[in-house]
């Protein structure tokens, strides 16, 4: 369990969390997602530790130990490891500092990562691989994933999200992705965050979200219907409805209903800020 | 990591050491060929105090440098040790080696005041000497934290440690008359001490958050507005020493 | 075990899972005593949550359609074959589905029965003219 409480942190005037509240329960796998620039990457880094609140609190479940870094898995989008060292040193360093007596090296074998290569000299998707097999070895209790996953290829992809995926089904982990790209995870996720301005906008299950943004496409104005977004496009204009409630609002509707994905159900909440 | 810190910091101190080594060098083949220059003594003294000032100053602005370099740092906050055990590994060794350079300083500059017939440099008193380390320690500190990139930043940290300094002098030309015997074993440091506790007090209150809490902020920090409230704090001390010089001369 | 998941829908996962499997076994393509894939497996293969998965196996499980062997795992049950109530609800949905696709393209439900008896038609034809090939 992820508790955030009353987190505030900022760059100088500039606050990005104010106030901040969030619970994250158990093998909950939460998707958390918003503009660029919104605060995603940086609250995965204060639940990480990396950064340090400037006020408030994050405490995690009993399951968790003291120094709650030994159980928490984070797989930044810098990908950050010590680029000077060779593979193997990179694992031993790492051993050494979780306290780690075994190490699994499937994954680097299965993806063809050889032990004396430096890590400067790995791909980008080799680097992420490595990154994951090293948080895996720790067997985390929380795993963060800031947006990885779209910047590798579709194999190392699909390996990824294996890894993942199986890791949930076996030690039942609290995940917190960042994603922007929806497309392989969207299922893979509990719980959909928007974050707007340092809050939260929407904090819903997928399936409720599906139910309640619709697109209305009709060359008629929709009155009384709540609207959140409107795209005029050449001979009609699609609409997008939250929340859109089925009894009373199809009778109202002389247009198609369509459902949507949740790109779309995103952009429609996100495009309001653009538009 | 701490084996691994010692390891890198020895290494810098040895590169240091060599490449000083050429004022000795130069200094002995110029006794030897053209027979002028200083005594000996002089220019160990001299050259080693350089020397360990030099190490300090980099022993600190490249502490992370391990880090910046290899884009390592999300991961190094990201492992389960405290802040200050990271600190702990980082100064430590720094720290020990410097402890041993100035017992050898101790060790080889003779006694007393007899090095020159108008008494010791300011600089390389004993007493004095660590007192620059400490400043030079927090300032690089500050600095190596802060990212060598930030010119701003360098400038500041420089400009700082001449107020450290003119601050002293200032001082000691107005409290101490120079003329007297015991100048050099009593006023000299007692005055270094204050001007480095003053300068090193506007650093804490204008730096404190990236001392109490270094962590990714640095790199983002607009550390333009830490120095900016350092600023006027310096301003003061350096008018107020420079002032007090005139006053005190004027009344002579 | 061949799922497909439609993102764009608003069948809620769980349900589109479920009704795949249910399809399957009232099929008849898999048969008592098949057994299911694992629940990490099919999390695996679609993507999705296991949890998910968990619940739609529970769910199965308590209709009846199939029993868990601890240690071995998921197996269609000997009832499955037999729940016609269901086959005919499952039979609804498809059906409503079908209709809502070709309303949605404008066809009356007139049009539907005149192609469905086309479709009718023209693969009795299939069979007869098979069997006038077989007896050339």
């Amino acid at each position: 369990m992820i508790k955030i409480d009353n987190l505030t942190f900022g760059y100088g005037k500039k606050k990005i969390f104010e106030g901040f509240n969030l619970e994250i329960p158990d093998w909950q796998t939460c998707l958390v997602t918003g503009i660029n620039g919104v605060g995603k990457s940086t609250l995965l880094r204060l639940i990480a530790g990396v950064l340090l609140p400037d006020g408030g609190n994050i405490t995690f479940g009993p399951g968790m130990p003291v120094d709650p870094r030994f159980k928490i898995g984070f797989i930044s989008d810098k990908i950050s490891l010590y680029e000077s060292l060779k593979v193997s040193q990179m694992i031993e360093l790492h051993m050494r500092m979780y306290g780690i007596k075994k190490f699994d090296y499937s994954l680097l074998e299965h993806t063809k990562i050889g032990m004396h290569q430096r890590v400067k000299e790995l791909s980008w998707g080799h680097r992420t691989i490595f990154l994951l097999s090293l948080v895996l070895a720790i067997e985390p209790e929380v795993l963060l994933i800031d947006e990885v996953i779209h910047s590798i290829d579709a194999y190392l992809r699909k390996v990824f999200l294996e890894k993942v995926i199986g890791l949930i089904s076996e030690r039942k982990i609290t995940v917190v992705m960042v994603n922007l790209n929806f497309h392989d995870v969207e299922n893979i996720a509990d719980r959909v965050i928007l974050l707007k301005d340092g809050k939260v906008a929407v904090d819903s299950d997928l399936d409720s979200l599906k139910a309640k943004v619709k697109k209305v496409v009709s060359s008629e104005p929709l009155n009384g219907l709540p609207v959140i977004l409107s795209i005029p496009r050449e001979d009609c204009t699609e609409y997008f409805v939250y929340p859109y409630d089925e009894k009373a609002h199809r009778p109202a509707v002389k247009g198609k209903v369509m459902d949507l994905d949740l790109t779309d159900i995103v952009t429609a909440f996100i495009g309001g800020e653009y538009v | 990591m701490f084996k691994k810190e010692f390891m890198e910091s020895g290494r810098q101190a040895l590169m240091v050491l060599i490449f000083l080594l050429v004022i000795p060098i130069f200094y002995t083949l110029d006794h030897l060929l053209i027979g002028i220059g200083l005594d000996y003594k002089v220019v160990s003294v001299m050259g080693f105090g350089m020397v360990i000032s030099i190490i300090t100053l980099i022993y600190t602005t490249t502490i992370f440098q391990n880090e910046t370099r290899d884009h390592a740092m999300e991961y190094l906050l990201s492992l389960p040790v405290s802040r200050y055990s990271i600190i702990g590994w980082k100064l430590g060794p720094r720290i020990s080696i410097l402890a041993v350079l100035y017992v050898v300083f101790l060790v080889i500059q003779p006694s007393g005041r007899d090095v020159f017939a108008d008494g010791y440099s300011l600089f390389i008193h004993p007493a004095v000497l660590p007192i620059v380390m400490f400043t030079l320690l927090i300032l690089g500190f500050i600095l190596g934290l802060i990212g060598h990139k930030n010119v701003f930043m360098k400038v500041f940290v420089i400009i700082s440690f001449y107020a450290v300094m003119g601050g002293a002098v200032g001082l000691v030309a107005n409290f101490i008359d120079i003329s007297k015997d015991e100048f050099w074993l009593e006023g000299v440091a007692p005055c270094f001490w204050i001007s480095s506790g003053v300068i090193l007090l506007i650093y804490w209150l204008s730096f404190s958050p990236v001392f109490t809490r270094f962590d990714l902020k640095p790199e983002q920090l607009h550390v333009k507005r830490f120095a900016f409230r350092a600023v006027p704090m310096l301003l003061i001390f350096i008018i107020a020493a420079v002032a007090s010089l005139v006053i005190n001369n004027g009344a002579k | 075990m061949n799922i497909k998941i439609n993102p764009k829908s608003a069948v809620p996962v769980y349900e589109q899972v479920k009704r795949e499997i249910k399809l399957a076994i009232l099929s008849g393509n898999m048969k008592e005593g098949d057994k299911l894939i694992s629940i990490r497996e099919l999390a695996v293969r679609l993507k999705i949550n296991p949890n998910t998965i968990v619940k739609v196996y529970y769910q199965l499980e308590v209709e009846g359609f199939i029993a868990s062997r601890p240690g071995t795992g998921y197996f269609v049950s000997a009832e499955a074959g037999r729940a016609q109530k269901e086959k005919h609800e499952l039979f609804e949905q498809v059906t409503d589905d079908y209709i809502t696709s070709a309303s949605d393209l404008g066809y009356s439900i007139e049009d539907m029965i005149t192609e469905l008896k086309n479709k009718d038609d023209s693969s009795e034809k299939k069979n007869n003219g098979g069997s006038d090939d077989k007896d050339r």
